[in-house]
């Protein structure tokens, strides 16, 4: 009786073992000719610019004119990076007009910065009434939002620049409207 | 409980070769502990978007991606190209997306997980031994960001492949069958397995479970009156176990060993031999004999000193044998894991999606389990009826296997005798004194309808054609109309097709591939429901018809089946007017006549 679960027992670890060796030969035989490509890039965390002087930087308007950050200097300066294809940023303008609204004679700048052409926008500026200046580009766009701490270039990605030229602050993803309404009190 | 414990270590044991196999599997339940998807970091675009291309020498180019989830990407901003010189890609088509309402744009399509396509690339200079092709996507994380439009070098081996006659052409509907393939090649572990729980819990909701339940009911009933609902059930997870570890079993001999199943599972002896099993049981339940495995094996099966070994044993036997038994009616997801299993190599990903896949399939026969020990009696004459019911029902089951291998006709006589017999044993015919109850006069009503069904069976049988459920398919005695058949012309092997395609691209036609076989139920399914309707035949009208008979599975139609990584029949495959397979568009098991208008009318549209 004994016997007989005993050779059972052997019969399945057996079977199991030579299964599993089986395996172990297919898996290791067919690992090698996928080509994996991770690229882990190195990275810069958006907060590691944060207390470093903001770089200088020239973008063309939606009416093709060129822009230096230069103009609005001694003021707080919101830099909004953007994209009419990209729904978070849509969600947040109407809260930067507000912003602007409220804030902009005591010395607050929005500054929206679209990685766009300036067709692809004017529609939308017109739509949401932006009353901020709208900066325009590719690669110049993706060059500045590297410098300014967004190394992935994914959007919306928010930097605010104090009075001095210091970046105070940087968020990637939305930025709800009391945070930034407390961070640009607080620089005012 | 010496047995239990042999299947906690069966499935302990299952699961070693996978442990053996180190990384693999451990960055796998790493996978599935993996929560990136609450957390507020943002992704590198080649983190959050993986691609992986793979180039052949036959022309194919397959590109799976894989997106981490709370991610998505724009279907129409995914592209491919080549930037090898004298390599060209043909326009991709795209599975289709999830549809998004953007207050922008309007409604898009995104991908929120992986996915593939195949593109065919057209060479001038030959093949290159490494291939360079540049991939653009644009792709948001869920209400956080965006990112901008990307591109990504790739350099892949072009893998070479021995040239197969038949071309292939860019899959832009994937298949129900390659669909399962690709989620099964994409999705994490745990979400596969879940996915493959979930397609076998669908697949019992069909009729395919049918055949189980009078099985699994009859191992409870045939245990007699004291049965308890602990045993009930134990007995059922007995049951759906070996079940699910048969399926398991299979999937990883079957994509290991290139074995058709379908084939082994519907040779005429097996057939035969299961047939003969049932109606051994219906004996037992009419209680002509006790159903008791000699003397001699009992005493050895109840090893040790727990009583009811045996017929956990019998369970689990039963188990074994009805997930062979329904094999072909779980086709579709089946082949699709096998196919992913032979492709890969993976046996122990397919071999485990198989086991969740027959746990789900057996959660309605468990709940089964659990209740009849309390809703059958403790005792009662009417528990006797029952019985003898599961009998008559088991003598079905021993038909509907013999149906496969006998004559049409031979088939609905076995039926016929079935239903008169039961009809005379419920005594439609016997004489009823007025007094009697109601419940005696619903008796012999049901039991005269069985009678009357049974005779009109016997006519259908003479006139040659009908089947069980549908008798008569024309009126026996008005002669004139004529069963209409597909006009198909037959084919055999990979030449026969090739030559029958050159005929249909010169008449600038598509055609249609059907796989046949005696053995092969859904076929016979096909043919008697759906080809014979005038309006798909009326659909069909413009299609070359070509059939392979592949019943008896010789070298030529291994070959046919390979070419086209099928595992057997039923199958029906599609080719535009170049003679391409137009591999998206395949069919796998039965399909209702409007359904296949339906599928007719796309492919044309193609």
């Amino acid at each position: 009786m004994m016997q007989w679960q005993v050779i059972s027992i052997a019969v399945v670890i057996a079977v199991c073992a030579g299964m599993g060796g089986y395996l172990l030969q297919t898996k290791t035989a067919t690992s090698a000719t996928n080509p994996v490509e991770v690229t882990n890039s190195h990275v810069t965390l958006p907060e590691s610019v944060i207390g470093t002087s903001a770089p200088p930087f020239q973008l063309a308007d939606v009416d093709g004119q060129r822009r230096s950050i230069s103009e609005w200097q001694g003021k707080v300066i919101a830099v909004n990076f953007w994209a009419t294809w990209c729904p978070p940023c849509r969600d947040e303008i109407p809260h930067f007009v507000d912003l602007q609204k409220d804030y902009g004679e005591q010395g607050l700048q929005f500054i929206g910065v679209a990685l766009q052409t300036a067709d692809e926008i004017r529609g939308f500026i017109q739509e949401y009434a932006v009353n901020y200046p709208s900066l325009v580009g590719r690669d110049d766009v993706i060059a500045t939002a590297k410098s300014l701490g967004n190394d992935i270039g994914a959007l919306p990605y928010t930097v605010i620049i104090g009075r001095d030229g210091i970046i105070r602050f940087t968020k990637q993803g939305p930025l709800t409207k009391a945070e930034a309404k407390q961070v640009i009190t607080s620089l005012l | 409980m010496n047995f239990i414990r042999l299947l906690i270590l069966l499935v302990v044991a299952l699961s070693v070769p996978g442990v053996a196999s180190a990384g693999g599997f451990g960055d796998r339940l790493g996978q599935i502990f993996d929560s990136k998807s609450d957390s507020d970091e943002i992704l590198h675009p080649e983190v959050a978007f993986q691609f992986f291309p793979q180039a052949y020498t036959d022309g194919k180019l397959v590109i799976n991606w894989e997106i981490e989830p709370g991610y998505y990407l724009y279907k129409d901003k995914l592209s491919f190209s080549s930037t090898s010189p004298g390599i060209e890609l043909d326009a991709a088509v795209l599975p289709a997306g999830k549809s998004k309402d953007d207050p922008v744009f309007g409604v898009v399509e995104v991908y929120y997980s992986g996915n593939g396509t195949s593109i065919t690339m057209r060479n001038t200079t030959g093949w290159p031994d490494m291939l360079d092709v540049v991939i653009s996507f644009q792709g948001c994380k869920e209400d956080s960001v965006c990112y901008p439009p990307t591109e990504k070098k790739y350099s892949i081996p072009v893998q070479t492949v021995a040239a197969t006659e038949i071309k292939s052409t860019p899959v832009n509907r994937v298949s129900e069958q390659d669909a399962i393939t690709l989620a099964l090649k994409d999705k994490g572990l745990l979400l596969n397995l879940i996915s493959f729980f979930g397609f076998g819990f669908l697949l019992a909701l069909t009729p395919c479970v049918f055949p189980m339940i009078p099985i699994l009911s009859g191992i409870i009933v045939g245990q007699g009156e004291k049965i308890t609902r602990r045993r009930a059930f134990m007995l059922s997870l007995a049951y759906v176990l070996a079940m699910a570890i048969t399926y398991a079993l299979l999937g990883v001999i079957a994509g290991l060993f290139s074995i058709n199943l379908q084939v082994a599972s519907q040779n005429p002896w097996v057939l035969g031999g299961f047939s003969l099993v049932f109606v051994a049981l219906a004996l037992s339940m009419f209680d002509f004999y006790q159903l008791q495995l000699p003397a001699s094996w009992q005493t050895r099966l109840m090893a040790g000193n727990s009583d009811n070994q045996g017929t956990l044993q019998g369970a689990m036997l039963m188990g074994v044998l009805s997930a062979v038994i329904v094999g072909p009616c779980v086709a579709p997801p089946l082949a699709g894991a096998l196919l992913y299993i032979s492709h890969t190599g993976d046996a122990l990903l397919g071999g485990m999606a198989l086991f969740a896949m027959g746990l789900g399939f057996g959660v309605p026969l468990l709940v089964v389990g659990a209740t009849s020990g309390e809703l059958l009696p403790r005792a009662g004459a009417w528990m006797e009826t029952i019985k003898r019911a599961f009998g008559v029902v088991m003598l079905g089951v021993a038909v509907w296997f013999l149906e496969r291998i006998l004559p049409a006709s031979a088939a609905l006589f076995l039926w016929a005798l079935l239903f008169t017999g039961t009809a005379i044993f419920i005594g439609a015919l016997d004489p009823m004194q007025p007094e009697v109850k109601a419940w005696a006069r619903l008796r012999k009503a049901v039991g005269l309808v069985l009678l009357v069904y049974g005779l009109l069976l016997v006519v259908a049988a003479a006139n040659g054609n009908g089947t069980v459920l549908k008798p008569f398919k024309t009126l026996p005695f008005s002669g004139s109309s004529v069963e209409q058949k597909l006009p198909f012309e037959r084919i055999s092997g990979i030449e026969g097709l090739d030559n029958a395609l050159q005929a249909s691209t010169a008449n600038n036609k598509i055609a249609m591939l059907d796989f046949y076989a005696d053995w092969c139920i859904a076929c016979i399914e096909l043919e008697e429901y759906t080809f014979s309707e005038p309006s798909v035949q009326s659909a069909l009208a413009s299609v070359k018809l070509l059939q392979t008979d592949v019943t008896a599975n010789s070298d030529i139609d291994k070959a046919l089946l390979d070419n086209f990584e099928l595992f057997g029949p039923p199958a029906i495959l599609f080719f535009d007017e170049d003679g391409n397979e137009i591999r998206s568009h395949r069919l796998i098991g039965f399909i209702k006549a409007n359904d296949f208008i339906a599928h007719i009318e796309q492919v044309k549209k193609l």
